[in-house]
Formats: C-alpha cells, structure tokens, sequence
C-alpha cells in the first residue's frame, strides 16, 4: 500500500537482456538492447532505483524484492513479452513470468505470451492451451510489431482464432504491447488502431492497450472512449512524471475526462524502470491537474478515489480478485 | 432521489428517444457510492467531442428534473471550471424552458 491505497500493478517483467539471451544472428539486436537500456538512464538517476542494473537476466526472488519488499505493491501481474527478434528467449520468458507466479502465488498473476506469427499459428494456439490449462495464465500479453513477420490484431486468420481460444479457456482480458518500439520496426505495427475491429467482433473479451500506445496517445484515447471493452494502461506512462510533469498532467487529464476513470490501469513496468516506489509516492502525494489544465481545456481534477481506481481497484475488478479495503490517508499526505 | 430500477430504465429509455436525434444514446451501467447513476453514452454519442455539453445541458437536468438524482457519465467529465462556463452559457435557455438552471458544481 503507498498512503492506504491498495496497489495492483497490471505490469512486471522478470526480463532477460542478459548477453547470452540477445539474438547474435540478427544484427540490430544489440542496438535494441542498447536502446531499451538507454530509455532506462532517467530512472536509475533516482536514488532508489541507482544501484539496479539493466542488461540482466532477473529472477522472480529479485524483481519480487524490488517489486514488493521494497516497492509498496499488493499485487501484480508477471507479464510475458513476445519480442523474439533480438532475444532468443523472448524479451520477457514465458518460463521466468510463470515461476514469479509459482513463487508467489498470493500476489503474483500469471500473463502468458504467443506470437501467431514468431510460432506459427497451430502452436501458439498449443500454447494458449498449455499455458492456461498446466500455467494458470490469467491473461495474455501480445507483441505484433516486429521487423519482420508483424501481424494485424483484427487479422481474422492469425488474431481472431487465438482471441476465440482465450475465451474458450475462459480468458477474458488480453492486451498489447502498443506504441513504444523497442528498435527499429516499422512503428505504426505498433499503432492501436487495429483493436477497432476486433472489439467490435469480441465484445466479451476485454482489451488492453499499454503505454497508452505512445505515441498514438490520440488514436489510443479516442478508440478507448468510444469501446466499452478497450482499457489504458498507464504502463510506464506515470514514471515520466519526474522528468515532464506537465506531459503527464495533460495525458492523464485528458484520460481522466474522455476514457473515464474505471478504464485506466497502473503498470510500473518494473524490473525495466526499476522499483516503483517513487513514481507511486509521488503520484499519489502529488500529482494533481493544474489549474490552467483545469480552465483551459476542462479536464478534471483528480480525485483520491481516482488514484485508488488507477492504483488497483480498475485491474482487480478485470481480473476478478480482492485487493486489501483502501485505509484514510495520513492527513499530512492527503490529496 | 429514486432507487426504483424500474423508474431509472424507463427515465433513460424516454431520454433516449430525444438523443437519438444525436444519432446515439445511453445506457445505464451503475450507481456511484454517492448514489449518482453511472451512464455510458453508445451509438454516435460515443466518443463525440461534445459528450460534456449533452451531459450538463440534457442529461443531467433531465435526471434531476424526473428523478432527483446526480448523474456521471464515462467519457464526458469536465472540470468544474468547465463546468461553471457550460452553466453560465445554457443559463438563457433553463429560464426560458422554465427549469432550474445549473448551478455549475454538478460534477
């Protein structure tokens, strides 16, 4: 809990940049690696987050420690990330999300990960089936941007027959890596705009867009304000608060008045960005919609309730699982 | 205020019949813990730009003249400056239409 207010975060990795998992045969892979490092210098210049390291393989008892010990969380979600194409063992193993969940089962959520293309579509069906059924996967994340083999999330041939597998398994909320490239791709792989059709043709299924699909912010606002089954998360997005305040103000404001509150999620993207004490502390202390945001372009201000809703009451409802009852924050912190 | 479910469907499907003319409507999805009804506006209204000015100028009033009660709409907050412009701008046509006019705190 960071000042009573329970903590659910959509969005942990116990990642592997390690140099025995970096891809030698593709030759952007280490300008990949070095530049998902790079994103990475703002954050290790907190004190907190200074003496972790980047290009490592993790394991679950060290990204827990982080995460939980030190980080104030309640519960997270260990999430697969299917970006073959510089890391042999995927950027985010299937095998390591599962093994922080089978450590830590009372806080640790499962999130699988499939490529139809990286795979070939009858396995990653296979692995649908094998990581829900043998995994416990709760949830799926997907990656369809790559350098080569990208797919679109409303191809009926490759996306819908793994959509209607999760639902069969009775999976219903799946998401994706939006926006955010990690390397050289092409970039609007990675826009959102391919979740349109495919929301409309699986109402029961719950999408997720991560990274509020930076830098299709527009596209991704608009489409989650017209779905009633397409969510934002803020995975990442909230930690840029202490370089550009202001950016963050106004993505936030605006989501709070055009997507609505119940439709935000919190994700620190740790280990990646490091422990997320310090952007929570500050967002829940802190963050507030100023007041030309307020007067100028009628975005609201931001509510206790609301932090609590981001911070972990919105995931826990998707996921249908208890949080700890939310506590009165401590007069001196109270926003 | 009401919490007669049957009021609330029948407040919303009359109020629907008026926003159809905005080709779209809304549907009920809750209540707040406060007691305000959760909308969530569908068809062309969703997504609209001007979801705020059919909040504060038809449905809010409209909930608040047939049933007492506050409304939140998903989508459609505004701040409460925003809110205070809205009052003064639709002001005129409350009085006109004899309702009471907005006070500008309804978020």
């Amino acid at each position: 809990m960071i000042d009573g207010i329970p903590i659910f975060d959509c969005v942990i990795h116990v990642y592997d940049m390690s140099e025995g998992n970096v891809r030698a045969s593709e030759p952007t892979s280490e300008h990949a690696r070095a530049h998902i490092a790079g994103l990475q210098a703002p954050t290790r210049m907190l004190p907190q987050n200074a003496h972790y390291p980047v290009t490592v393989r993790w394991s679950p008892e060290e990204v827990y420690d982080m995460v939980f010990t030190h980080g104030g969380t309640d519960l997270g979600m260990a999430q697969t990330v299917p970006i073959y194409d510089w890391f042999d063992d995927w950027f985010a193993p299937v095998r390591a999300q599962y093994e922080m969940a089978r450590r830590y089962p009372e806080q640790v959520l499962f999130c699988g990960g499939v490529d139809p293309v990286g795979q070939g579509p009858d396995e990653a069906l296979r692995q649908i089936e094998v990581q829900v059924r043998e995994m416990g996967a709760r949830s799926f994340k997907f990656y369809n941007g790559h350098l080569e083999g990208s797919w679109r999330c409303d191809d009926r041939e490759l996306a819908y027959p793994l959509y209607r597998k999760c639902l069969d398994l009775g999976v219903d909320v799946i998401q994706f890596h939006k926006g955010s490239p990690f390397g050289q791709q092409n970039m609007e792989d990675l826009s959102p705009l391919d979740l349109q059709r495919a929301a409309r043709d699986f109402p029961d299924l719950k999408f997720i867009i991560h990274h509020a699909a930076f830098p299709y912010i527009e596209e991704a606002v608009n489409i989650a304000s017209r779905f009633p089954n397409i969510y934002i998360a803020l995975s990442g997005t909230i930690n840029a608060y202490f370089i550009a305040p202001r950016k963050v103000q106004e993505w936030i404001g605006r989501m709070l008045g055009e997507v609505g509150v119940d439709k935000l999620l919190w994700g620190s993207e740790a280990a990646l960005q490091g422990n997320p004490r310090p952007y929570l502390e500050s967002f829940v202390h802190d963050f507030h919609i100023p007041d030309d945001l307020r007067t100028g372009y009628g975005y609201p201000q931001i509510t206790r309730q609301d932090k609590e809703k981001i911070l972990g009451t919105n995931f826990a409802r998707l996921m249908k699982v208890d949080l700890p009852l939310a506590e009165p924050a401590q007069p001196a912190a109270a926003s | 205020m009401t919490t007669d479910r049957g009021a609330i469907e029948d407040a919303v499907a009359e109020l629907n019949q008026a926003l159809r003319s905005h080709g779209g409507g809304v549907e009920w999805i809750g209540t707040t813990e406060q007691g305000a009804l959760r909308l969530r506006m569908i068809g062309m209204c969703a997504g609209c730009g001007f979801r705020p000015v059919s909040t504060a100028a038809t449905i809010r009033p409209f909930f608040r003249e047939r049933l007492d009660m506050a409304v939140e709409v998903e989508g459609a907050r505004i701040s409460a400056e925003a809110e205070q412009r809205l009052a003064q701008a639709l002001a005129p046509g409350y009085h006109r239409a004899g309702l009471r006019p907005l006070t500008g705190k309804e978020e």
